[in-house]
């Protein structure tokens, strides 16, 4: 969301540009309407509901401020972040003999982080420390940029001998996924 | 790749690598060459390593609670 590809490269980038950082190409996709659109959108973000009411030249003011030529912005740090959520209730009610299994996703969160690490850390070191490394580390992680909501209520009331099981299984797909991205990264540089 | 389900087709991670390479203008035999041996052995344990950790979880849920 709020990206916008290149014309001339087809280099996406983020809403905080106006020219392409691959070719330094104009932002043309934008309508200037949807350009303001956008910025309203990442400064609602920023400041909750009181923006809801701010001016259109507040919010150009916003604008240039961000106007800056950065090969890799801010969004690089971002991107490590997956946004995640969720949410469990259980109520048991008058009943008895009941078995609940959950699973605990903890594990799968560090186990996402350590994947994502690795991911940087091979591309780090393959093709170091520049700015060339981490504008394809950020590219990578564009690709994952995800919200999941997880959410989950199990009401059991005047019940006798149930059994329920539920499993996450968003979150190891997602695991997988970043597993087959390191591999294929690994291959590409001839390590396995 | 082992026979467990692929989250994501391996064609389109491939692509997708492959296609951020490009983009970037990375030359994946400098990269190659830039590696050391000893780099490339601490890279393939780190995988091995992530590889299982992975396998194991998607396998079989990890700890559940009883009520």
């Amino acid at each position: 969301m709020g990206r916008w590809n290149c014309t001339n490269c087809y280099q996406k980038n983020s809403r905080k540009k106006t020219r392409c950082r691959h070719c330094n190409t104009p932002c043309q996709v934008m309508e200037e309407e949807s350009v303001m659109a956008m910025e309203m959108e990442s400064v609602m973000a920023m400041n909750t509901e009181s923006v809801m009411v701010m001016e259109a030249d507040a919010v150009m003011s916003k604008r240039n401020h961000w106007r800056e030529d950065a090969l890799v912005d801010q969004e690089y740090d971002q991107l490590f972040v997956m946004e995640q959520e969720s949410d469990e209730v259980i109520w048991i009610k008058d009943s008895c003999n009941v078995d609940v299994k959950t699973t605990d996703n903890q594990g799968a969160v560090s186990l996402q982080v350590g994947l994502q690490l690795a991911i940087a850390l091979v591309i780090s070191i393959s093709l170091g420390d520049s700015e060339q490394g981490r504008a394809v580390a950020q590219e990578i992680f564009q690709k994952f940029d995800d919200e999941q909501t997880n959410r989950q209520k199990i009401y059991i009331d005047n019940s006798k001998d149930v059994c329920i099981h539920t499993t996450d299984t968003d979150l190891s797909v997602n695991i997988q996924a970043l597993l087959d991205v390191l591999l294929t990264l690994v291959v590409k540089i001839d390590v396995l | 790749m082992s026979e467990r389900q692929e989250a994501i087709p391996n064609k389109v991670v491939d692509l997708l690598v492959s296609e951020v390479f490009r983009k970037n203008n990375v030359n994946i035999d400098n990269a190659k060459s830039k590696l050391t041996d000893e780099q490339k052995r601490a890279i393939r344990e780190l995988v091995d390593e992530l590889k299982s950790q992975v396998e194991t979880f998607v396998k079989e849920s990890p700890s559940s609670k009883k009520e």
